[in-house]
């Protein structure tokens, strides 16, 4: 399917730390490929509204923080898989059966993590005591609420037991710190190629 | 304690009414043991990696994984600085992330050797051994608080289990007993004294450390979350700092859009000043091996390190642009520390410290295995 081909086919490094250093510089690749690639993709025509382009940045950004992390953890699967399955169908239109197919199919890795959601019908059902709401059961609430809010913040945490779910945004936070400081330092150096280039011309 | 409530109930409501959280925090369903093991290798990995790096995050220098995840843990801008450290990492990230988690328990064995070695009395490693135990039979561990273990579901779950690790540390379980618990990878839990030992709670329990573990874990990756005490403040605090962190990478990207009229601006001898900036920069393997192939082409200069990041784009013309960047700059900027034949001169234009130049002999001979 499109996402693992996608992890799959990519160049970048398959074991990266998201601490390291070794991971921004595969980021940082990425993310100019995939900004190179999105630019030629769009014709020069469209593509033009700020919109347009700051939404190809943010999807090369998240495609290459995804690429560059790896198939290891469970939320670079399922953002990978969201990346394609959203791309596929908006610019090429004959992708747009492969898509398709691919859309339902597409989510393998991270729909086979999802068989084992967690059975959120039973919470449904199940009776709330209104009679007095007790400090645990005030606390057990308050825990599910967030955890479901932390779910839907991970990509991919619908299909996670919270043990995982905890693990898997620590990976997360880290990558994401890492994307941005190497997308910082991308705005630094292409504001600043501009300034340094003046006095030499 | 409403505050928060209140702070929860507007969480929830704005990620949508239907309910997401089947398994509860509190009360694990015990139907998720025989997936759950299966997640024990891989999880347990990372967070034993995490763990026991958390332990020496303060230390440093003591092993490629422990410093791998004191890396990640400590801020960015000091992680920049510290690339020193992280030249000897890459090679110990290397082997943990290659081979996926198989090598973990290896690495885990001899951090958690050394880790028990060391003797320290901090409460990670108290907490680690604890988990990680051996065997089924019944510990003889007076351990009082864990009787309300069971019972105590709304309770915070690192408050109750901080007590009982220390107290079950202070029973004296060897260094033997961690190193041999990580030899496997499967994770065997002791049920301390005065708890029950049927298979269900001793399931329960292992779940709730291994979550109370990485609650930990996250306590010491968001900033300013010490002193917090409370798992439902903590997650959110998570929370609103994975939030914030999306939400600059939108602002970021808003800008790049920003600055770039057009899309293509990269290629202007960007990735010289990042991988310049960047501490240390990697000799990516990617140029490398075409570089190597076609020796003395227009690799005299600067073009290698730029063909090297763009090597899926036109290299030629990439070098050619790079290399007037790079003659307008200084040129004495060369990161790479090419002591080969045909880069030789580049060799000894070098001003970067020679520390650079050992990281790129060792990668050299690994060209295309480096990096992937």
């Amino acid at each position: 399917m499109s996402a693992s081909s996608m992890l799959s086919s990519s160049s970048s490094s398959s074991q990266p730390a998201p601490g390291s250093k070794k991971f921004r510089h595969t980021f940082l690749k990425n993310l100019l490929r995939g900004l190179r690639k999105g630019a030629a993709a769009a014709a020069s025509s469209r593509a033009m509204t700020l919109d347009e382009r700051r939404i190809a940045v943010r999807r090369a950004a998240d495609a290459a923080l995804a690429t560059a992390r790896g198939a290891a953890p469970r939320w670079s699967r399922s953002l990978a898989a969201e990346l394609s399955q959203g791309r596929l169908l908006r610019p090429r239109r004959d992708d747009a059966q492969p898509a398709a197919s691919s859309s339902s199919g597409c989510k393998p890795p991270p729909a086979s993590k999802m068989l084992r959601r967690i059975p959120r019908r039973r919470r449904v059902i199940r009776a709330r005591p209104k009679s007095k709401a007790t400090a645990s059961d005030l606390a057990r609430v308050m825990a599910r609420k967030r955890a479901r809010a932390l779910r839907e913040i991970v990509p991919g945490g619908r299909g996670m037991d919270e043990c995982t779910l905890l693990g898997e945004t620590l990976d997360y936070a880290v990558s994401l710190k890492a994307q941005i400081e190497a997308m910082q330092l991308l705005l630094r150096t292409l504001i600043q190629a501009p300034k340094e280039k003046n006095p030499s011309t | 304690m409403w505050a928060s409530t209140s702070q929860a109930m507007a969480l929830a409501d704005v990620g949508g009414a239907r309910g997401g959280g089947g398994g509860g925090f509190l009360a694990p369903v015990p139907g998720f043991l025989p997936h759950g093991l299966g997640h024990f290798p891989v999880d347990s990995g990372f967070i034993e990696r995490a763990a026991r790096a958390s332990c020496f995050g303060s230390g440093g220098g003591f092993g490629a994984a422990d410093q791998n995840m004191s890396n990640a843990f400590s801020c960015s801008s000091e992680a920049l600085l510290d690339h020193q450290r992280k030249d000897g990492n890459d090679k110990g990230e290397l082997e943990l992330g290659r081979n996926g988690h198989e090598r973990v328990p290896s690495s885990e064995a001899a951090g958690g050797g050394d880790c028990s070695s060391k003797g320290t009395s901090d409460s990670k490693k108290r907490r680690r051994p604890n988990e990680m135990k051996k065997g089924d039979q019944v510990q003889s561990s007076n351990l009082p608080a864990d009787s309300a273990n069971e019972s105590v579901q709304s309770k915070d779950k690192g408050e109750e289990s901080s007590p009982a690790t220390t107290t079950g540390k202070s029973k004296g379980k060897g260094a033997k007993e961690t190193s041999e618990s990580q030899k496997e990878d499967y994770i065997h839990v002791r049920a301390r004294r005065g708890q029950a030992t049927n298979s269900h709670s001793l399931a329960e329990r292992l779940r709730r450390e291994k979550i109370s573990e990485r609650m930990k874990l996250l306590q010491d990756l968001v900033p300013g979350c010490s002193k917090v005490t409370g798992k439902a403040v903590m997650l959110d605090e998570i929370i609103n700092y994975v939030q914030s962190l999306q939400r600059q990478v939108e602002f970021l990207s808003m800008k790049l859009a920003t600055v770039n009229p057009r899309l293509d601006l990269n290629i202007e001898g960007l990735l010289s000043k990042d991988l310049l900036r960047f501490p240390g920069v990697p000799s990516s393997s990617l140029g490398f091996s075409p570089e190597m192939m076609h020796p003395q082409l227009q690799l005299s200069q600067p073009g290698l390190i730029q063909g090297s990041a763009a090597g899926m784009t036109n290299p030629d013309v990439f070098r050619r642009i790079i290399q007037a960047q790079l003659t307008a700059k200084d040129g004495s900027q060369m990161p790479h520390a090419l002591t080969n034949g045909p880069f030789s001169d580049v060799a000894h234009q070098m001003a970067y410290p020679s520390s650079l130049g050992s990281q790129d002999l060792s990668m050299r001979p690994s060209q295309d295995g480096f990096q992937m």
